[in-house]
């Protein structure tokens, strides 16, 4: 094609072009497609479709692609969260434990006529056969060697030495310990004793004694230790007296776990500064 | 070998169409068209006008404007393409990416001119900024891939002889 015929075929098309365009423009709609412009598109609909379905599915795709990536850091985040507010149930449960235990101790406080004391548990004895534990109260606090030591529930044990911000507790538990005691019903008298075992032994029951077993074990106040009256413990079994023996024994189940202290009132001998 | 061209440019504009627009850069959408017109008409100068016209068309036909409007922008960058093409050495490197930026210019001046005188939307200058530069930027994009799809389709054009090279000086 020759220079000259390229021009005019150029201006040709030019000119066509802008005939169209300006029918166009000149159109009420702006847009008038014709019966090859509707034809063009019609033949196109089927490959557009098919396109759009292609992108669409691979934008749901990528979507969902992103949207597990989100939900991961989501579900990390979330986890955190879940971890740090497991953290803060369990320390509120702790402190409302806590509080229970202290109202509960408190409630004893105000009703005891003793002058009495709270401490804290903090520290035990490793050793298995021996049991004691040490409270954060001392002589410092009027804790002196003998104080006895008890809970809402009942009695826990005596003081057997004292520093000046701690004191050590020898537990009911502990076979170095014997506490005088009242069967409540019954009136039979007793020492109870311990075992370094669960439940503690009651001695020096009368042979003729008929103690049904439930029977409330309490102080007997004899001894200079505990006061009169402190539940020790609920009777268990009355073993049956051997042949030519004097005095009965059974077991009896403490009223206070000893295995799980953690506060305890210590009664403070007359004299003592108050608290 | 004509068909194939026709589908290859058949097949860009339905690419353009459906797939192109739905994700914008910058808010511009490439127009791969501009190349693949620049890369044909160098390889067939004389096929320029003719595939910028027809791509114009299908591109106003399958993006909704009036008819006419991008045809005549393509049908210009088509036939300046094909002269390129006809008198200068097509070979050199950097040509291909200079001619797409400026037919991207070009078009844009085109449109804006056509659009501000048949009144058909409200122009103003600042498609000339920003917009301008990141379509220039996307188009250049599709450069490299026009032209090797182009040199896999349609072989080199025969050197021109004496009189022809004459003739067109």
């Amino acid at each position: 094609m020759s220079g000259r015929r390229r021009t005019i075929f150029f201006l040709v098309m030019l000119l066509a072009v802008l005939v169209l365009l300006t029918g166009q423009v000149r159109g009420e709609d702006r847009r008038s497609l014709g019966p090859l412009g509707t034809g063009v598109l019609t033949a196109l609909a089927p490959l557009q479709t098919v396109m759009a379905r292609v992108a669409d599915s691979l934008s749901r795709s990528w979507q969902l692609y992103t949207e597990i990536g989100r939900l991961r850091v989501e579900n990390a985040r979330l986890r955190e969260e879940v971890q740090r507010l497991t953290r803060e149930v369990t320390r509120l449960r702790e402190t409302a434990q806590a509080a229970r235990r202290l109202e509960t101790l408190l409630a004893f406080k105000l009703q005891t006529p003793y002058r009495v004391v709270a401490a804290r548990v903090v520290g035990r004895d490793p050793a298995s056969w021996f049991a004691t534990i040490v409270v954060d109260r001392g002589s410092a606090d009027g804790v002196a060697r003998n104080s006895a030591v008890v809970t809402a529930e009942g009695a826990v044990g005596r003081v057997i030495e004292t520093t000046p911000f701690t004191a050590r507790v020898l537990l009911l538990s502990d076979p170095r310990s014997a506490v005088g005691v009242i069967l409540q019903h019954s009136r039979e008298i007793g020492v109870v004793e311990g075992n370094g075992q669960g439940d503690l032994q009651i001695k020096y029951l009368s042979r003729a004694s008929a103690v049904p077993p439930g029977d409330i074990v309490i102080t007997s106040g004899q001894g200079g230790v505990f006061p009169r009256g402190i539940v020790v413990g609920r009777l268990q079994t009355l073993h049956a007296a051997a042949s030519g023996a004097v005095f009965r024994e059974g077991t009896v189940r403490a009223a206070v776990d000893l295995g799980r202290l953690e506060e305890v009132l210590i009664l403070l001998p007359e004299g003592g500064p108050r608290h | 070998m004509a068909f194939v061209v026709a589908g290859l440019l058949l097949l860009t504009e339905l690419v353009h169409s459906v797939w192109l627009v739905r994700v914008p850069v910058w808010g511009q959408i490439p127009d791969p068209a501009i190349p693949l017109i620049i890369a044909i008409s160098f390889r067939r100068p004389d096929w320029g006008p003719v595939v910028g016209l027809g791509v114009g068309l299908l591109q106003d036909l399958l993006f909704g404007g009036s008819l006419g409007l991008f045809a005549l922008s393509k049908l210009i960058v088509g036939h300046g393409a094909g002269v390129l093409g006809r008198t200068v050495l097509v070979d050199q490197p950097l040509l291909p990416w200079i001619v797409t930026a400026l037919a991207t210019v070009l078009q844009q001046v085109i449109l804006v001119i056509v659009l501000a005188v048949t009144d058909l939307l409200p122009v103003s200058f600042g498609a000339f900024g920003q917009p301008l530069l990141a379509q220039v930027g996307l188009n250049l994009l599709a450069v490299w891939p026009a032209f090797a799809a182009t040199r896999l389709l349609l072989r080199a054009p025969r050197a021109a002889g004496p009189r022809e090279r004459f003739h067109v000086i």
